[in-house]
C-alpha cells in the first residue's frame, strides 16, 4: 500500500473509531461544563494588624519630626525652549467663528510656557489629607466657557461641593467629564447661561473635560477630598495652603507629562515655608 | 453459498421498501402534519411521486432479482447469452419515464402556480405584514390596526422582531424583503419556503389550518448567525390578533406618563402565544 | 511499514486531531491591568478571583446587589452521609421552583439556629460559624438535599434539626450557562466585547467593564436598570448586530441580565483597583527605580491601603447598582406627550436648528448624521496632542462614533416616544450625545421627539450641500 493510501485511510479509520471527537470543542462556549459556587470569605489581601488604614496612607504619616508648619510653594519650569504648538482651530476652520475665533485663532493651551520658562497649568497636590491638618476648604472658582475655551484650563474642585458653571458665549456648549472613579457628566448649556454642578468622587489624578460641539475645547480638573492642591500660574508659580510640619509625597502633574501626566512624585519635608522648584526637560513631556 | 449474493442484493431493496412504506406513519418523513391546505397538497405530491417511483423501484428490482437468481444456476462452462441490444426496449425505457415525468410536471403545475404566480393567489388575500430578513433576525412591520399595509413605512406602522402574528383560517400574505444578504423564509409546518432576495419584495401567502406556534427558520446560509435565526409564526384567532396589534400600538406610543405595565409584562403580553413552547 | 510511512500517518492523524487543548473559559485581565508591574497585577487578579472567581468556580459576594438565586429552608431531619431533609423555597426572583431538580454545585450555607448560647464569664456568646458545603443534588419529592464538601468530596454534614439552610448561587449558574451559550461569542467571557465573533462586527459589541450602557431609562450618572437590560436583550438593538432574543422565556432573560450585571461589576472593580494602583505601581516605574524598592513600597500599600480600597469599592458597587432600581432615578416625563401635529413638528425643527441646542452641528441640518462635528480630526480622548486617524467624535470605549442618521428611522435604543424623550433628556451615556434636560422644557422635548419621528417621512427636498 502506498504512503498516500495510509495517509488517507488511517485517519479515516481513526475518525470513525473515535466518532469524530478528537477535537473536542464544547458547543455553546463552555455552557455544558459544570460550574460550582462558593461564597466570598474576606479579602485576599490580608489586612495588616490593625485593619484600618494608617492615617495619611499614601502620604507618609505626619512624622512628629517637630518641623514647623508652613506653606509649600515653588516654581515649575520647562527646561529649554518649548516647541511652538499650532493653534487648535483657526478663524478659517473653527466652528462658530463669530463667537469662538472673534479675536484670532484659538491657541493650544496644553503647553503654555512663560518668558522665564515657567510652565502654566501644572497641578501640584497631596494624595491624602495629612493627619492633623487644619483643612480650611477653599472657594471653588467658576468654571466658565469663554471664547470657546474652558477657563480655567486647569481647574480645582472639592468632591461633593457644588460650584457654578457658566457659559459666557453666544454659542451653545456642553460639559462632558471623563472621570476615572466618579460618575460621568455630560450636559448641554445654552448661550449665556449658568448652572451649578459638583463632582461626586475624589480622583487620583486630574480628569479631562471636553465640549463635543467644539471638539478642540479641553480642560483638566482635579477633584480631591481636601484642599491641598494648587495649579501654577503663567509664571509657573504655585502655593499650597499651610501644612503641618513633616514629610509628604507631593505629585506634580501636567497634561502633557509623558508618564500618564505625572511628572514627579516628590518627597517634601515641610519646615516653615518650604520651596519646591523643578525644571523638567522636554523628554519628560509628550510633544 | 451461491445464492448468497442474489439474496444479499435482494434483501436491501426489501428493507428499503418496508422503511419507505412505514416512514410517513412513523413521522420519519415530514416535519409534522401539514398545517396549511396548500401544505397538504404539497404532501400529496410527495406521496404521488413516492408511489410512482416506488412502482418503478419494485419493478426494476424484481427484474434484477430474476436475473441474479437465473444466473446462479448457470453452469460455469456454458456460454453466456449475448444480446445485440433491443431497439424496442430502448424506446420503451425512454418513452415511459419521459411520459411519467411529463405527467408529474403537469400534475404539480396547479399547486406550483397557486404558490408562486400572483394571478393564482387566493382572491381576497391582503398583505398583513412586511417581513424583512436581516442578519440574524426577522424584522416585522405591521400597518396600524384598521389600515392597509403600504409599500413604504408609514409614521403609524408597528414594528416587532421575530414574532409574526397571523390570524388563522384565512389566507394571509406577507411581503418578504431582505436588508442585507439572501435569507429564506421557511416555516416547515406550513410548508412555506421562499428565499428573501435583497433588492426585491416577494409576496408570500399561506393559510394556517389551526391555531398554534410554528417555527420560522432561515433556510439560506447567511452568515455566522444563520443557525440562530429563529422566529415564530403565531397563528391565533382574529380577535386575539387584533388585540395584539392594539397592544403593540399602545406600547409603541408609550410616552412614559400614561400608566402602562412594566416592560416585562408588556413584552410578555404581546409576545405571548398559546404558551412559549419555543424556548431558545 | 517503513519509517517514512509512520511519519506520514502521524502527520495525518495529528492534522485531524488538531493542536488546541480542551479550552476552558477564563476571565481575562484588562489591558490597563497588564500595564501594572507584576506584583500589583497579581494583587488585582487575586482580589478579582476572591470576589468573583472564574467562570467555572463562581464566587458569590453577598454584598453585591445581584440576584444570586437564593433558596432557603429549615432542616427537618438529618439523615446519614451528608443528606438532610429540608423543604426548600425560593427567596429571590431567580430562585424558582422548577430549578430545584437542577440544583448542582451551588453553595450551601448551614446557619445554626439559636441553640445554646450560654454566655461564658459574662462575655457575648461565641458565634457559631456558618458551615459551607456544595449541592450534589436535590430531590423535590422527598425533599432530600445531598451535599458534598467545598472541595467536591463527600463529607459529613454537621447540622441539627431546626438549623437554617441557604442555597445560594443557582441563579448565577443559570445565567452563566445561558450567557456562555448565547452571548459569549460576541461579548467575550469577561464581558469585554471581544469574543471570537467581535472582530467581524461594527459597531463592536458592548464592553460591560465600564459599567456603562448606552440606552437606559435612568438619569445621568445612574447605571442601567434591570428593566433596561431586559429590553435590550428581548428587543435587540436595531441597526447593530445585537439580535433580539424575543423567543427566550422571561426567566432566562432575567438570569442573563443578572449575569451581565455581575460581569459589569467585576469589570468596574478591576478598573477601580487599577486606577488606584496605576499612578504609583505601573511597570514604567521600573525604568527609573529598582524592583526591590517598588516592591517594598507596594507591600506596604497592599497591607495598609488595599483592603480599604476593596471594601469601599464593594460599597460603591452596592450603591451604584441598587440606585437604578429606585423609581426616583428613572426619567419620567412630567407632561404628557404633545400630539404630533404640523405645528409641533415645526417647533421641533426650529429647536433642532437653533443655537440653543445645536443639534445640527452633529446630526446635520437634514438629520443625516453628517454635521460639521464629524468632519474634524480631533485629539484622541485623554491624550492631548495625539491626533486620531480619521475625523469624527469618540465614544467612551475609544471607538469612532457617528451621530445617528435620523432619516433612516432606525432607533437603537427603542422607537417609542418615551425612549426618544429619554435620549434627549439625559443624553446617551458613554457618547457625545449630551443631556438637554436642564435647558429644555418637557414641551420642547416633545416637540423635538415629534420632529425626530417625522424626519424619515419628510419629502426629500434638494439637499443643502
Amino acid at each position: 500500500m502506498t504512503r498516500f493510501t495510509f495517509a488517507v485511510l488511517l485517519p479515516g479509520l481513526a475518525l470513525i473509531a473515535l466518532g469524530c471527537d478528537l477535537n473536542k470543542v464544547d458547543p455553546g462556549g463552555g455552557a455544558s461544563s459544570d460550574s460550582v459556587v462558593t461564597v466570598r470569605s474576606g479579602s485576599a489581601a490580608s489586612p495588616a494588624a490593625g485593619g484600618d488604614s494608617a492615617a495619611g496612607g499614601g502620604a507618609t504619616t505626619a512624622a512628629a519630626s517637630g518641623g514647623a508648619p508652613g506653606k509649600l510653594l515653588g516654581t515649575i519650569k520647562f527646561a529649554g525652549s518649548p516647541p511652538v504648538l499650532p493653534p487648535k482651530a483657526t478663524q478659517g476652520n473653527a466652528k462658530d467663528p463669530a463667537v469662538c475665533a472673534k479675536d484670532g485663532d484659538i491657541p493650544d493651551e496644553s503647553l503654555l510656557v512663560g518668558s522665564d520658562g515657567g510652565l502654566q497649568h501644572v497641578f501640584i497636590y497631596l494624595d491624602k489629607e495629612p493627619a492633623g491638618a487644619t483643612a480650611e476648604s477653599f472657594e471653588i472658582g467658576v468654571f466658565d466657557q469663554k471664547a470657546c475655551i474652558f477657563t480655567s484650563h486647569s481647574f480645582l474642585a472639592l468632591a461633593g461641593v457644588e460650584f457654578e458653571v457658566r457659559n459666557s458665549d453666544a454659542a451653545a456648549h456642553n460639559v462632558h467629564t471623563f472621570p476615572q472613579l466618579g460618575a460621568v457628566q455630560n450636559f448641554g448649556m445654552e448661550p449665556n447661561s449658568s448652572t451649578t454642578m459638583s463632582f461626586n468622587k475624589a480622583e487620583r489624578a486630574p480628569i479631562q473635560i471636553k465640549c463635543d460641539i467644539h471638539p478642540w475645547m479641553e480642560g483638566w480638573a482635579l477633584i480631591l477630598d481636601h484642599p491641598y492642591m494648587a495649579t501654577t500660574d503663567e509664571n509657573g508659580n504655585f502655593e499650597l495652603p499651610e501644612l503641618p510640619g513633616g514629610s509628604y509625597n507631593v505629585r506634580i502633574w501636567h497634561e502633557r507629562g509623558a508618564k500618564n501626566g505625572q511628572l514627579e512624585r516628590a518627597k517634601v519635608t515641610i519646615d516653615g515655608e518650604t520651596r519646591l522648584d523643578r525644571e523638567f526637560p522636554a523628554g519628560d513631556f509628550k510633544l | 453459498m451461491n445464492k448468497f449474493w442474489p439474496l444479499f442484493f435482494c434483501f436491501w431493496p426489501v428493507v428499503a421498501i418496508v422503511v419507505f412504506w412505514i416512514s410517513p406513519a412513523m413521522n420519519w418523513w415530514f416535519p409534522g402534519m401539514a398545517m396549511s391546505p396548500l401544505g397538504e397538497q404539497i404532501d400529496n405530491l410527495f406521496y404521488m411521486i413516492l408511489l410512482v417511483v416506488g412502482i418503478v423501484f419494485v419493478g426494476t428490482h424484481i427484474a434484477l432479482g430474476y436475473v441474479l437468481f437465473r444466473g446462479v444456476d448457470h453452469a460455469d462452462d456454458k456460454k453466456s447469452w449475448f444480446s445485440h441490444g433491443s431497439h424496442k426496449l430502448e424506446v420503451l425505457w425512454s418513452v415511459a419515464p419521459a411520459g411519467i415525468l411529463l405527467f408529474i410536471s403537469l400534475y404539480q403545475l396547479e399547486v406550483w402556480m397557486r404558490y408562486r404566480v400572483k394571478s393564482h393567489f387566493p382572491d381576497d388575500v391582503q398583505p398583513i405584514a412586511e417581513v424583512t430578513a436581516r442578519q440574524f433576525e426577522w424584522r416585522i412591520r405591521y400597518p396600524a390596526p384598521g389600515k392597509p399595509l403600504m409599500p413604504t413605512p408609514q409614521p403609524d406602522d408597528l414594528y416587532t422582531v421575530n414574532d409574526l402574528h397571523v390570524p388563522f383560517g384565512r389566507p394571509v400574505l406577507i411581503r418578504l424583503r431582505s436588508m442585507d444578504v439572501q435569507h429564506s423564509f421557511f416555516v416547515p409546518e406550513l410548508r412555506v419556503k421562499q428565499d428573501a432576495v435583497p433588492g426585491t419584495v416577494i409576496p408570500v401567502w399561506f393559510e394556517t389550518i389551526d391555531e398554534g406556534d410554528y417555527d420560522l427558520t432561515c433556510a439560506e446560509l447567511c452568515g455566522w448567525g444563520h443557525y440562530k435565526m429563529r422566529g415564530r409564526v403565531l397563528a391565533e384567532r382574529e380577535l386575539e390578533y387584533q388585540a395584539y396589534l392594539k397592544t403593540l400600538q399602545a406600547e409603541q406610543g408609550y410616552d412614559g406618563v400614561q400608566e402602562l405595565k412594566s416592560t416585562g409584562a408588556q413584552i410578555a403580553e404581546y409576545s405571548q402565544g398559546t404558551d412559549n413552547k419555543t424556548g431558545h | 511499514m517503513k519509517f517514512s510511512d509512520t511519519i506520514v500517518c502521524a502527520v495525518a492523524l495529528l492534522s485531524i486531531a488538531g493542536c488546541s487543548s480542551n479550552s476552558v473559559p477564563q476571565f481575562e485581565t484588562s489591558q490597563d491591568t497588564e500595564k501594572l508591574f507584576q506584583p500589583a497585577r497579581d494583587a488585582v487578579e487575586s482580589e478579582l478571583h476572591a470576589a468573583f472567581g472564574t467562570p467555572d468556580q463562581l464566587v458569590v459576594w453577598p454584598e453585591l446587589p445581584v440576584d444570586f438565586g437564593n433558596f432557603g429552608g429549615s432542616i427537618e431531619k438529618v439523615t446519614t452521609q451528608g443528606t438532610v431533609v429540608v423543604p426548600l423555597s425560593g427567596q429571590s426572583p431567580l430562585a424558582t421552583a422548577d430549578r430545584l431538580p437542577e440544583l448542582s454545585g451551588a453553595a450551601v450555607l448551614v446557619a445554626p439556629s439559636g441553640g445554646d448560647e450560654t454566655a461564658e464569664d459574662g462575655q457575648a456568646p461565641a458565634e457559631k460559624a456558618v458551615a459551607v458545603y456544595r449541592v450534589a443534588h436535590y430531590e423535590p419529592e422527598s425533599k432530600s438535599l445531598h451535599v458534598v464538601g467545598d472541595d467536591g468530596q463527600p463529607t459529613q454534614i454537621s447540622a441539627t434539626e431546626g438549623d437554617g439552610i441557604q442555597i445560594i448561587g443557582d441563579g448565577l449558574q443559570k445565567g452563566r450557562n445561558l450567557y456562555l451559550r448565547h452571548c459569549v461569542h460576541c461579548h467575550g467571557v469577561s464581558g469585554d466585547g471581544d469574543g471570537p465573533t467581535a472582530p467581524y462586527l461594527k459597531p463592536r459589541p458592548r464592553d460591560y467593564r465600564k459599567g456603562l450602557f448606552k440606552f437606559t431609562s435612568t438619569k445621568p450618572g445612574i447605571r442601567a436598570s434591570r428593566d433596561d437590560l431586559f429590553r435590550i436583550v428581548k428587543l435587540g438593538v436595531p441597526g447593530t448586530y445585537m439580535p433580539s432574543f424575543m423567543l427566550l422565556p422571561d426567566d432566562e432573560v432575567s438570569a442573563i441580565v443578572e449575569y451581565v450585571r455581575w460581569l459589569s461589576m467585576r469589570g468596574e472593580l478591576e478598573s477601580k483597583l487599577v486606577v488606584q494602583l496605576s499612578l504609583d505601581f505601573s511597570s514604567t516605574r521600573l525604568e527609573d527605580e529598582s524592583f526591590a524598592d517598588v516592591s517594598a513600597e507596594f507591600d506596604e500599600f497592599r497591607g495598609s491601603d488595599l483592603p480599604d480600597i476593596v471594601s469601599s469599592a464593594g460599597e460603591e458597587l452596592s450603591v451604584d447598582w441598587s440606585a437604578p432600581e429606585d423609581p426616583e432615578n428613572v426619567v419620567t416625563p412630567k407632561e404628557e406627550r404633545v400630539a404630533s401635529s404640523e405645528e409641533s413638528i415645526a417647533r421641533g425643527r426650529k429647536l433642532f436648528l437653533s443655537e440653543k441646542t445645536k443639534c445640527y452641528s452633529c446630526h446635520g441640518e437634514t438629520g443625516a448624521g453628517n454635521g460639521t462635528a464629524t468632519e474634524t480630526i480631533n485629539d484622541l480622548p485623554g491624550q492631548p496632542g495625539v491626533k486620531a486617524e480619521e475625523p469624527g467624535l469618540f465614544d467612551s470605549w475609544g471607538q469612532i462614533i457617528k451621530p445617528r442618521n435620523l432619516q433612516r428611522g432606525l432607533f437603537r435604543g427603542g422607537r417609542r416616544p418615551v425612549d426618544i424623550y429619554r435620549r434627549i433628556h439625559s443624553g446617551i451615556k458613554g457618547t457625545p450625545m449630551q443631556a438637554f434636560g436642564n435647558n429644555l422644557s418637557d414641551q420642547d422635548i416633545w416637540d423635538l421627539v415629534n420632529f425626530v419621528l417625522n424626519v424619515p417621512f419628510e419629502k426629500k427636498t434638494q439637499a443643502s450641500h
